[in-house]
């Protein structure tokens, strides 16, 4: 059986691989709480909480800034491709465009684009697959039409939970990583895996955001008109 | 009292404290205007009911007696005096109501129509100064209702009680988003609106009807918005364009808006007492007819850096505003800006008084 078992990992095709990767992360719903702290080159820190909800996975995400006080209300909405972004100092709701999602979010190592990525199959092909003792390497370019300034990621994929402990950016035509993308901290919950540390690290400025999640819930069920622009002010206000 | 007390303690308490100084030339001389202000703000949703209260007080020191007339040419116009008072007040206060598919909204609320940064042409109860468009604004006392319809559409009513029905303001718009990709509204007004009379140089009110228009998109990647207003009294038209860009290392971003002001002047020698104070009252968004805003900014960690001016294409005059902000903490930032106006005497924005401002804020 287990030699049985061993054939069939063995077998896995990058797309495959890719599909799995792709199924853990599309959970149906969650509703959390987490804590992000940019750590800037000169090792000062600055620490956010974010009310988080998302639907169909990361398809659709609505971030609410809750601290500090000065963020309070700050608010953003990921539906696929687009965003937008809530500020209440101006009340005003700004959809966010492709050029400007190069922006770091709220000036962490985080990019509106990396937020939009959801699902790696809609805009990345495998283009290679590694296999290592415990983990595969999955190397990803983007489709064609796809809107994504990376030129390559490179997975390190846990074999028993299908989650991606490491996430390596290259920009276009270079072979260093510009950023790289850490997952630990696994933990079950309600039987999804869920990586509750995520640290993002620009290799070429030397600057970090890690994120732990304080609270995640996948069993209260998120209304779908939560995730409109129009409902963006009343829902950051309360 | 007790009430107020229990209050305090059931709904925790947030808000900011702000501390602002300014000092700039006027009539040659160097002046000093300070503030410090304190917004508290409560808040509370219960069930499908939400309140929010913020209370401000603000203590002003310095300068602050003011004669309007120092602040546009020589006409020969008699003092009219303004001063800075320390005041407390709701900024807003309101009341929000869900009974779906219909949310009403009580109270003294931001109206927040519009896309532009710089001028909101169709938020004509809240107007944003120049030389600070991100500050916050006072709300506005109104009676308000959305109501869901189909898909991303809504329609968002609204009523300005006045002293009369027939001199209060009414109005809607329809709201919406086509396939994520353009967010736009459709909006028509019947508002009281404030100028100055020309002869007695005293506020008088009269009735507009306006039609509304704003949107919000990208083209070639870039963003493109836009708002604008046609006055069915006057024929006049009020526009704005704008494009925000950023560059490719991601900290980098610009923004440029285009005003196109029909209730402006084409050349500044026309312009009379009444038009500039109207102006310098808020009541008109600008002298020109054509106005130019240009906002560059750079992120740095914790430091932002930007350089924003504004700039009146007929009378060639502009005011240019450097200026970084600073995150100290989690709680506190410090921001400074710089006024620095250009232009041939006489025109709108060389009359103004050049100066540095800085500002902390510690929010908790």
């Amino acid at each position: 059986m287990f030699a049985l078992f061993t054939f069939i990992v063995l077998t896995l095709s990058p797309q495959e691989l890719l599909t799995k990767v792709d199924s853990v992360a599309t959970t149906p719903h969650s509703i959390g709480i987490m804590e992000q702290t940019i750590i800037t080159t000169t090792g000062k820190r600055r620490t956010f909480k974010i009310k988080f909800y998302t639907k169909n996975g990361m398809d659709k995400q609505l971030m609410v800034y809750i601290f500090p006080p000065q963020v309070r209300g700050n608010s953003f909405l990921i539906i696929g491709d687009n965003v937008w972004a809530y500020f209440p100092e101006t009340g005003r709701i700004r959809k966010i465009a492709s050029h400007a999602k190069k922006q770091k979010m709220m000036g962490s190592d985080f990019t509106y684009e990396d937020m939009t990525i959801g699902t790696y199959k809609k805009k990345f092909k495998p283009v290679d697959m590694k296999e290592e003792k415990d983990s595969y390497i999955l190397t990803l370019i983007p489709k064609e039409n796809a809107k994504i300034s990376y030129g390559k990621l490179v997975l390190k994929v846990d074999k028993k939970t299908y989650i991606p402990l490491i996430i390596d950016f290259y920009r276009k035509d270079e072979d260093k990583p510009y950023k790289t993308l850490i997952q630990e901290d696994i933990k079950i919950v309600y039987d999804i895996p869920t990586p509750m540390h995520i640290v993002m690290r620009n290799n070429e400025t030397g600057s970090e955001t890690e994120t732990r999640t304080l609270e995640i819930d996948y069993r209260t069920k998120v209304e779908d008109g939560l995730f409109s622009p129009k409902k963006l002010r009343e829902v950051s206000e309360e | 009292m007790n009430i107020l007390l229990f209050l305090l303690l059931a709904i925790k308490p947030e808000g900011f404290f702000e501390y602002q100084g300014e000092i700039f030339d006027l009539k040659t001389k160097s002046q000093y205007v300070g503030y410090g202000k304190l917004n508290l703000t409560l808040r509370e949703r219960i069930s499908s009911t939400y309140f929010r209260t913020d209370l401000v007080y603000t203590s002003y020191h310095g300068k602050t007696q003011y004669d309007l007339t120092d602040f546009v040419p020589e006409y020969g116009l008699p003092p009219i005096p303004f001063t800075y008072n320390s005041r407390l007040y709701f900024r807003n206060a309101f009341l929000r109501i869900r009974i779906s598919p219909l949310t009403f909204q009580l109270g003294r609320q931001q109206i927040g129509w519009g896309t532009g940064y710089a001028f909101n042409p169709t938020n004509v109860f809240q107007k944003k100064s120049i030389l600070d468009p991100s500050y916050e604004l006072d709300g506005v006392d109104a009676l308000r209702m959305f109501l869901d319809i189909a898909g991303s559409f809504d329609v968002d009513l609204l009523y300005i009680p006045e002293n009369s029905i027939d001199s209060s303001s009414y109005g809607g718009r329809l709201r919406g988003n086509v396939k994520g990709f353009l967010d736009f509204s459709l909006g028509y007004l019947d508002y009281l609106s404030t100028y100055m009379d020309p002869v007695i140089f005293l506020p008088f009110k009269k009735k507009n009807k306006i039609f509304t228009l704003d949107f919000s998109t990208e083209f070639l990647g870039i963003g493109v918005h836009g708002e604008g207003t046609y006055n069915l009294k006057t024929k006049k038209k009020i526009g704005l364009l704008g494009i925000d860009y950023t560059f490719n290392d991601g900290l980098t971003s610009c923004l440029l808006e285009y005003l196109r002001n029909e209730e402006g002047k084409d050349d500044f020698k026309d312009y009379n007492p009444a038009d500039w104070l109207n102006y310098l009252s808020g009541y008109t968004l600008s002298m020109g007819k054509n106005e130019i805003f240009f906002n560059l900014e750079r992120i740095h960690e914790l430091f932002t850096f930007r350089l924003s001016s504004i700039f009146n294409v007929n009378d060639k005059s502009a005011i240019i505003m450097p200026g970084v902000s600073y995150s100290f903490n989690d709680y506190t930032s410090l921001q400074i800006i710089g006024y620095l106006g250009v232009g041939e005497e006489n025109t709108e924005y060389s009359k103004t008084n050049n100066g540095v401002a800085f500002r902390i804020r510690t929010g908790f």
